[in-house]
């Protein structure tokens, strides 16, 4: 098993757990960032965020929500980081997606204030019309996707010539 | 005595709104710039990004951190969260995005707004801050911290399903 988180959910490794559940394990990790530190992964392996399904998004983040409010309540801190490292060089470590919730107290000696990069107003502009177009036309795909979803379920509960109705609909839609 | 402190909260809750840079934002009273919209959220730029292309993602309506809002606002916050970062990879050339979340001040929440920022990423960024430092922590700090937080956990997951008798 190449995978160490792999190996951790399935307890081939036997990991420090705060939470269990079918999907996921939340355990301390052996070298944590801050004390508290708390590492959230799914137990199925996906790389990386964008390989995760709507249902299993919204569990995970869910999840690392509740156990942020914990931490505010077990250990006393006085605010919350919930980070993940999506791809190499966003720091990630592990080809295995997981979601770090970090305890915070003033004056610890985490920081993870930016520098702000400032661009020219033209830049600026280019990637907003960029990014908003490609968001677009992943929604676009997304409906699409959705409709052809309703259609395949709406042939398959039709019958006789029915059947053959909606197949012509099918074939007139470009 | 509690009637009084809710109608406080409340207050406070509507104060904070009326002065939310953000909401003014959502209202259109401020100018942004907008990348992505659905029913409960939207995505903008960020006007000090830590990388071009620095999207915030927030719920339209006004709650001051992640744990005040409601599972379904969160969780389309969390699925537009992953739609952007795609767009991202897809149309920006990023290599990879941070994802990040600030609860509380001593966390580095700056707005009353609480937001997810998604942060896109290359390898030459340059961008240093989203890379955890690495401690070592004796075996006995270790355990006392596992059995509180996974105690405290225990118990909010007993009070989260409440019996409604109603």
């Amino acid at each position: 098993m190449a995978c160490i988180f792999c190996a951790i959910a399935s307890k081939k490794v036997q990991p420090k757990t705060v939470y269990e559940d079918e999907h996921l394990l939340a355990v301390l990790p052996d070298e944590p960032a801050v004390a508290g530190h708390i590492l959230v992964i799914p137990k199925k392996h996906l790389p990386i965020f964008e390989e995760m399904d709507d249902t299993l998004t919204s569990h995970v983040f869910s999840i690392a929500n509740k156990l942020s409010i914990a931490l505010f309540e077990s250990i006393g801190a006085q605010g919350t980081n919930i980070l993940v490292q999506n791809g190499i060089p966003a720091g990630q470590e592990v080809a295995h997606f997981s979601i770090n919730i970090l305890p915070r107290k003033e004056n610890d000696l985490l920081n993870l204030e930016w520098q702000v990069k400032q661009l020219s107003d033209e830049e600026t502009s280019t990637i907003e019309l960029t990014l908003k177009e490609g968001i677009e036309k992943l929604q676009q795909t997304d409906k699409k996707a959705v409709a052809e979803k309703q259609e395949a379920t709406a042939l398959s509960v039709s019958t006789g010539g029915e059947e053959n109705y909606l197949i012509k609909q099918l074939r007139r839609i470009p | 005595m509690t009637e009084p402190k809710e109608e406080n909260i409340q207050d406070a809750l509507a104060d904070q709104k009326q002065n939310c840079l953000f909401c003014q934002i959502i209202a259109g009273k401020t100018h942004s710039r907008k990348v992505y919209e659905d029913e409960l959220c939207i995505g903008i730029l960020d006007i000090n990004p830590a990388n071009p292309g620095h999207v915030l993602v927030l719920p339209k309506e006004h709650y001051p951190i992640l744990p005040l809002m409601p599972p379904s606002v969160m969780d389309s916050l969390f699925v537009s969260a992953r739609k952007i970062s795609l767009a991202m990879l897809r149309y920006l050339k990023a290599e990879g995005s941070n994802i990040f979340i600030a609860n509380g001040s001593a966390a580095g929440q700056k707005a009353p707004h609480a937001m997810i920022h998604i942060i896109p990423r290359t390898a030459s960024d340059g961008v240093k801050t989203f890379t955890l430092p690495q401690h070592k922590i004796k075996p006995e700090d270790a355990e006392k911290l596992q059995q509180l937080i996974a105690a405290r956990v225990q118990a909010a997951l007993k009070e989260a399903t409440p019996v409604k008798t109603t």
